[in-house]
């Protein structure tokens, strides 16, 4: 009981730290405070601007969360529903624009980022839970300075080489796979050898499982077996010996294999007996019979 | 007046003569014709798995009558919403694969792997060929994921090549998919003479231990610890792992008979003639006969060579450590390659012929099922190894 005891608490541990490094689905992946000569709105205006990323494989929609620029007032501004616009495709951004006039649109929210002091923003779910957030320091409020995540997503954040609205923040190569294994694995022997280990892993599993299961089930069977025996009155002595481990008995081996032997023997596409389709002579025929192409004479019935 | 609606006539015909197959016929779509014969001869006249490659091989014959591409009449397989084409989505998207696997394990009994769970190891060491040949793609200069694009093949499953290659080679996937399935059909002719060559005549004559009987309880419980254990450790195998095992839940649970008998009939039947056409399809010469895919197909045989005789080697590897009684017959190594059922069957015939009474089939069913379960587990770590 300890010992299983023990290997659950290890199991989960393992999964905690694992899941620990999981990432949030959407993050705050970028933000410029003073923004005095880059990316500029709709309205052609430039102002502090906030990125936000959605981590995943899904498309997620931000319609009903808030942003805000305060711990303690999370859902200072909520991202309007119904706009289609709020929708983030898979690995993919959505800037908004911290101007504090929330009146221009869904991405104009209603507070400012300021200068020359430390930020924070907030990304909160539509029941006002804390999904994300990121600290900007002072430092990091020059003017077109951005400050976000190294890497998109990611856990790492620091001031950006250069600002990236609406694109990634380390430009991602797509064969980075290839790259990476063909610069550190160059014959496949790494690959190779982690694939096999896999492979065999997850079948030893397999076989770890129903090794185990296998005896298990072999226990009931036996004990089944006696109980049911036990009941009939019958001594656990008279128990063929065939049932031993609960293999199949000789006799139902002989039978299967003969039954192969005989299936393989006997079984032939091409058949044996002649099929002959012989002509039947009839002289009538309803489909040549006159009288059903005749009107039928009424029957003068007698009474 | 009259020599104009001459002159009209014959701009209509030659107009018309611009559009047939012969004003766009050359060398590949002929050879391409020929291939094409070639497997028809081979699934009806030799009876190699004539279910795949009657409809690959007509296949490849709609996908090579030429026509004007220039016009964009929608009508070949790579243009957008031709009819082909929207067939196809299931092989470029990879839809098909996971459906074959939900009929395949509506239809595969584990028994024999629940018997004698050693059995599972064999299935494991076959996917050897999948690395090896990994390896020799990359000697020849190709990029890792269509290396590992490309080894699959040694998995010995059309549907599970198919699916990793539209993830990591899409561009590849018609020769992966047509080397594939022409390898699985080839089966009997490419395994039985490394069978023999690594096996002496003493360990083809062993006889197993007759498999016990399993209980309806444990095979239920197949598919839910199987899933469990294969996907938790490589979750990109879930598409196909978890449709190979939920088909054979709807088998062993006895109350979805409708489902199962779906699974493994109607709709497999109705994938297969839609992979099996549409894949035929995509080797459409001016996409398709290119050094690469003939390279494709030589590192597909080279990777059957290789699964095939790791599994009767580790078989013999194995034996060493087996107690006398317990050991296994090398010609059931063959089975790990996961060419449901024709290994196993390999395995039966060619034990049948030095022992007319020693039958394997049921031994060879283990490894083979195995197969399946570690060809999909490779598959899932080469897609997510590789997937970018």
């Amino acid at each position: 009981m300890k010992f299983i005891i023990k290997v659950s608490g290890a199991i989960l541990l393992v999964f905690s730290i694992i899941n620990a490094s999981a990432q949030a689905k959407l993050t705050i992946n970028e933000v410029m405070v003073n923004n005095q000569s880059s990316y500029v709105d709709q309205y052609g205006n430039r102002s502090a601007w906030i990125e936000i990323y959605n981590n995943s494989g899904t498309s997620s929609n931000l319609a009903g969360w808030y942003l805000s620029n305060d711990r303690n007032e999370p859902k200072k501004y909520l991202i309007a529903k119904g706009d289609k616009n709020t929708v983030i495709g898979p690995r993919q951004f959505l800037v908004f624009w911290a101007d504090g006039n929330g009146t221009r649109g869904t991405f104009y929210t209603n507070f400012t980022l300021k200068s020359g002091v430390e930020n924070s923003v907030w990304l909160s779910d539509a029941n006002g839970k804390i999904k994300d957030s990121l600290i900007i320091p002072e430092s990091a409020s020059l003017p077109d300075l951005s400050y976000g995540r190294k890497v998109d997503g990611g856990l790492e954040t620091g001031v950006l080489n250069y600002p990236t609205p609406n694109i990634n923040n380390l430009p991602v190569n797509q064969d980075a796979a290839n790259i990476k294994f063909k610069k550190n694995d160059p014959f496949g022997i790494g690959m190779t050898i982690t694939a096999v280990m896999v492979v065999f892993s997850a079948l030893i599993l397999l076989f770890i499982a129903f090794k185990l299961s296998g005896k298990l089930f072999i226990r009931l069977g036996r004990k089944k077996h006696k109980d049911s025996l036990a009941n009939k009155g019958e001594t656990a002595a008279k128990s063929s010996s065939s049932d031993k481990d609960g293999e199949m008995s000789g006799e139902i081996v002989a039978a299967i294999a003969s039954v192969i032997y005989q299936l393989q023997n006997s079984s032939h596409d091409i058949e044996n007996t002649i099929l002959t389709i012989e002509k039947r002579v009839s002289n009538y025929s309803p489909w040549s019979s006159k009288i059903y192409g005749l009107r039928q004479i009424p029957q003068v019935r007698n009474k | 007046m009259e020599t104009g609606f001459f002159t009209f006539l014959a701009d209509n015909l030659k107009e018309f003569l611009s559009y047939t197959a012969f004003a766009h016929i050359t060398w590949g779509h002929a050879i391409m014709m020929l291939v094409s014969f070639f497997f028809l001869w081979l699934g009806i006249a030799k009876k190699f798995e004539p279910m795949l490659l009657v409809p690959i091989g007509f296949g490849i014959l709609v996908g090579n009558i030429p026509f004007n591409e220039a016009k964009g009449l929608m009508l070949g397989i790579y243009e957008d919403n031709s009819v082909l084409n929207i067939l196809y989505s299931g092989v470029r998207q990879g839809w098909y694969p996971p459906l074959i696997f939900l009929g395949i394990g509506a239809m595969t009994d584990f028994s024999a792997l629940i018997s004698n769970p050693k059995l599972v190891l064999v299935g494991a060491a076959a996917q050897m060929g999948i690395f090896g040949a990994y390896i020799i793609a990359l000697l020849f200069g190709f990029e890792p994921n269509q290396a590992g694009a490309t080894a699959i093949i040694g998995g010995a499953d059309g549907p599970t090549a198919i699916f990793l290659s539209s993830k990591l080679a899409p561009d590849l996937m018609g020769a992966i998919a047509i080397a594939a399935y022409s390898y699985m059909a080839l089966v009997p002719v490419i395994q039985p003479p490394i069978m023999r060559a690594l096996t002496n005549k003493k360990e083809r004559l062993i006889r197993m231990k007759p498999p016990r009987a399993v209980s309806e309880t444990e095979k239920i419980l197949f598919p839910i610890i199987g899933l469990l254990l294969t996907t938790l450790l490589v979750p990109s195998g879930l598409p196909l792992l978890g449709m190979l095992f939920l088909g054979n839940i709807l088998k062993e649970s006895g109350v979805t008979r409708r489902l199962a008998e779906t699974a493994r009939g109607p709709l497999i039947d109705t994938i297969t003639i839609l992979l099996g056409l549409t894949v035929g399809a995509s080797t459409q010469a001016t996409q398709f006969l290119t050094p690469t895919s003939i390279l494709i197909f030589f590192l597909g045989a080279l990777s059957f060579v290789i699964a095939t005789a790791s599994g009767v080697l580790f078989v013999k590897f194995f034996n060493i450590f087996l107690k006398e009684g317990n050991k296994i017959n090398p010609l059931i190594g063959n089975s790990g390659v996961s060419a449901v059922p024709d290994s196993a069957r390999i395995s039966q015939h060619l034990g049948l012929e030095y022992d007319k009474t020693n039958h394997l089939l049921m031994h060879a069913m283990g490894p083979n099922v195995a197969g399946v379960i570690g060809s999909a587990v490779a598959a899932g770590i080469l897609l997510g190894f590789l997937y970018s």
